[in-house]
Formats: C-alpha cells, structure tokens, sequence
C-alpha cells in the first residue's frame, strides 16, 4: 500500500501539479510534414499550378484532402456543429433548481428526428427504487389554465448521483419553451406529479 | 521494498512552449491574417507554434503518436481550406485549431474502433498491465499513482483535464473546443478534479 499523496487543495495548483506531472513527449518535427502544410496552403491559393514530377505520399494525401475538406466542411455544417453531437445546436444554458441557483447544465439540439436533448448535472438526490425523474417540455398557457406538457423521458442518477442524460423528444421549444425536471413518486401516473426539481426558460 | 524516493521531474516542460513561442496576441493575429492570403510561411509558422500542444493533445485522445502526427497534419490541412470561416470574435485561433483536432481524432478513434485486433487489444491501456492497478501500485511513486488515476477517469473527465494542462487552454477556450458554456467547464472540470482525487486515494490503498 503506499502513502495517498499528498495533493494541493485548490483546483487551480491541482491543475498546475498535474501539468508538470503528465508527460507527453513527442518527437521533433517532421520536414515531411511541415512541407505538406506549405503544400496544402500554395494548393489552395493556386488549385491549377503545375504539379512536380514527383511527390511523397503525405503531399498527394495533403492535396486529397484539401480537395475533399470543402464538402467535408459543407457536411459538417448540416451534419452537426463542430463536435461529436449530431444535429445544430439550439439552446445551451443552466438547470436552475428551486432557488434559482445553477444546479446542471442542459443543452437542446434540433436533428433530423426531433430535438435532442443533453442535461448534466450531479446534484440530483437519488430517489427511492420505483421512483425518477420525467424531463418536460411545457408551453405557457393563460387564464389560470393547466400549461400543456410534452414527456421526453424519464431518468435516475448513477450510482455517483450523476444524471448525465440524452432524450430525443418530437417538439418545438419555440412552441414549449420551459423545460421542466420532476420528481415522480409514482409509477403508475403519466401526470406530472407538480414537483419541480430543476428548470430551464429555453427562450432566454 | 525499497522506498521509493522522490520523482525529479523538470519544471520547464511544454507547460512554457505556449508562451516562448506566441510572444504576444497581435503575432498570431498577424500570422492568421496573413494565412488568410495564403501566405505558406504564415501556415508554416503557425503549425510550428501550434504542434507541440495540437500533438500532446492528441497524443492523449488516440493513444498513439504516429496517429496523432497523422491527426494534427490533418488538421492543419481542414484549417488551411476553411480558414474563411474563422473569426476573431469568440475564444480565439487556438480554441478553433483545437476544435478541429479534437473533430479529426474523434473521427480516427472511430475508424480505429471498428478495426478488429487480432490480438484482443482494447481501448486504451484496458489491457496494459502497466496500467492494472496492482502491477502499478507495488512500485509507485506519488506521480505515478496520480497518473494511474488519472487513466481511470471517464472520457469526458479526461478530455477536459486535458483541455486544460496539455492543450493549456483556458475555461472560455475549453468551453469553446467542447461546445459548451464556461460555466459548464467550470463545473465539469471541479467534478473531474474532485472524481481524480477521489480515484487518488483509492489507487493508493
């Protein structure tokens, strides 16, 4: 067994520890490489110059490429906004709880099939077996009227308390633009049981 | 067993490289504005400034440096042909070179992924008794074991640690690379840091 180190306490010096101690050594530079980036720029001012007689396989695959990345990044565009997550990105904000503090993080994609929905956070009590969560979309409704609800799903935490979740749900948040979390006591009843846990206002 | 002393490791390491090699802001502006003409010996330098830290990134997404060379040249190569599309509103010139070669080694450990090895092999480390606690922890310095936890991390939590000490990003730059609000960083990286200490201890016993 050995001694549990002896960490520094702030984020911040742990931040600066761990830079000193992960070590990631890499080689020096590879001409090869530097040339193909020379060669990629030149080709992509002048895509008709007049090719040497000769080039290595990293220039040829540099200039495949330079053709080919336009209409990846044309793809890239349409398909998602940069990162593994399909669809455009609609909405990025907090998950306040009942007091209004930032409790989580949830962001809203509109894909090919819906909206796609990502919340995270780690500050949701886990809930007695048979109990959960149901993530709502509700649309304002006037007079005193009961405001209509769209279910995306429900959910519990992991093991940890962390409730790092995705749902797709078929519905306009322009149309329903208050993003409700609840705690459901019930199985047994589709209704919501009322009982807000954390919010998000996706109009704000 | 003998005790394990002291691991000597080098203060002045790639944590300095960002800030020898971009003396001020309004270098790289410069050399961005004159890549937008096309200017080689502007894409040259800026690659130059950039692969150590591109690369050590990368390094730690694939697994593999060869890979990771291959990832960034990549990705230099998308920077060159949609550098029309970047502003300087926003996180900045690196967070966006980032970006793109976070997309590139996504893109390469999912091809990876659907490779078959012949010989078993995982992800990373699964299967390297280097990194199996018990073979680790008999001989290990403080380091070590802090580099042992930092491997059992989940992906995310890797990824934003990362971000942060071997691509020497900033929150808003993290944020920015990940697609996500700086207050979200903020929150993931304290939950990361808190879950690395916690997997500290355990590694420790």
């Amino acid at each position: 067994m050995n001694d549990v180190p002896d960490l520094p306490e702030s984020d911040d010096e742990l931040l600066a520890y761990l830079g000193r101690v992960v070590d990631t050594p890499i080689p020096p530079v590879d001409d090869a490489r530097v040339a193909a980036v020379r060669e990629a720029a030149r080709a992509r001012v002048s895509p008709v110059a007049s090719a040497p007689a000769q080039r290595t396989p990293l220039l040829v695959a540099a200039a495949a490429v330079v053709a080919l990345v336009v209409g990846v990044a044309v793809g890239s565009t349409v398909a998602g906004d940069g990162d593994d997550t399909p669809g455009t990105l609609e909405f990025a904000g907090p998950l306040v709880g009942p007091g209004g503090d930032d409790q989580g993080d949830v962001e809203v994609r509109l894909t090919g099939i819906g909206r796609l929905i990502d919340i995270d956070t780690d500050l949701l009590p886990i809930l007695p077996v048979g109990e959960f969560y149901e993530v709502w979309f509700v649309a304002p409704a006037g007079d005193g009227a009961e405001p209509a609800r769209i279910s995306a799903g429900t959910f519990h935490p992991d093991e940890d308390g962390r409730s790092v979740v995705r749902m797709t749900a078929a519905v306009d948040p322009a149309l329903f633009p208050l993003l409700e979390i609840t705690a459901e006591p019930d199985p047994d009843d589709p209704t919501s049981s009322g009982d807000v846990v954390l919010r998000a206002q996706l109009d704000g | 067993m003998e005790p394990v002393g002291p691991v000597v490791v080098p203060i002045a390491r790639a944590r300095s490289v960002r800030s020898m090699t971009t003396p001020t802001d309004g270098d790289l502006r410069s050399l961005v504005e004159r890549a937008r003409d096309g200017d080689a010996d502007a894409w040259e330098a800026i690659y130059l400034r950039l692969r150590p830290r591109l690369t050590r990134y990368a390094v730690r997404r694939l697994g593999d440096v060869t890979a990771a060379e291959d990832a960034v040249s990549e990705a230099m190569v998308r920077a060159i042909s949609t550098l029309d599309r970047f502003r300087w509103r926003g996180a900045g010139f690196d967070a966006w070179m980032f970006g793109i070669v976070r997309n590139v080694a996504l893109e390469h450990g999912r091809r990876r992924s659907r490779t078959v090895h012949d010989d078993g092999r995982g992800g990373r480390g699964e299967t390297d008794p280097r990194t199996q606690p018990e073979t680790v922890a008999i001989e290990a310095g403080d380091h070590e074991l802090v580099r042992l936890a930092l491997e059992q991390l989940s992906d995310l939590d890797r990824e934003i640690i990362d971000l942060r000490i071997v691509a020497e990003l900033s929150i808003d730059e993290t944020a920015a690379v990940l697609q996500k609000r700086s207050g979200a960083v903020r929150m993931a990286q304290s939950r990361a840091l808190r879950r690395l200490r916690e997997r500290v201890e355990e590694v420790s016993r």
